[in-house]
């Protein structure tokens, strides 16, 4: 059980609200977009992982 | 069994990250919603595991057809793999895609058992036919 990704895409989605939120009273709303799809991304990196090993075991283990 | 607290604790903390995320950016809480059950079903699916072995060996003692533990075996793989998609889309407000998912689950059940159904059919076919 790792809970530190939990709070590792909890984080990444605090700070990109706050960024979104300080780019778009800004005026940059284009560059709040970008963020936002930057954290979109790299969040989708850490989960790829860790559902792809869920996948792995339950092949293993249920001999799908 | 102190494991039972540990994932009480993570599920919490997941649900409530989530939620406080959701007013702020709708597709974080998705992905932290995704992020939990995926952590969460690491140690289920382990302990999951074990009792299938020991399953498997009861059935070996009763004689029956490995073939037939196997199915029953993948079925409940496929299962519980479909749900955990279909209830996080759910979540998520997509619940065409996610009946999409359940449906799909379900023509993978139907095409693993259908040759046990086949095979069941002749044999009450065959028997029909001897009478």
């Amino acid at each position: 059980m790792n809970i530190d990704l939990i709070f590792q895409v909890a984080g990444v989605g605090i700070v990109v609200a706050v960024l979104y939120q300080l780019l778009s009273r800004a005026g940059r709303d284009e560059q709040a977009l970008m963020v936002t799809i930057a954290g979109l991304i790299a969040v989708l990196f850490i989960i790829t992982g860790e559902i792809g090993d869920l996948f792995d075991s339950i092949k293993q283990i249920f001999g799908l | 069994m102190t494991d039972i607290f540990k994932i009480i604790g993570i599920a919490l903390t997941g649900g409530t990250l989530a939620l406080f995320l959701k007013d702020y950016r709708r597709e974080y809480a998705m992905l932290t919603a995704l992020i939990t059950t995926a952590v969460l079903l690491v140690p289920a699916i382990n302990i999951l595991s074990s009792i299938i072995a020991d399953f498997a060996s009861l059935a070996n003692m009763t004689g029956i057809r490995r073939e037939y533990i196997e199915v029953v075996v993948k079925t409940l793989g496929i299962a519980y793999i479909a749900e955990f998609a279909a209830q996080v889309l759910k979540d998520a407000e997509q619940g065409s895609i996610a009946s999409k998912v359940e449906l799909a689950g379900k023509a993978m059940i139907l095409y693993i058992t259908f040759p046990i159904i086949k095979e069941f059919l002749e044999v009450c076919i065959n028997a029909v036919n001897s009478i």
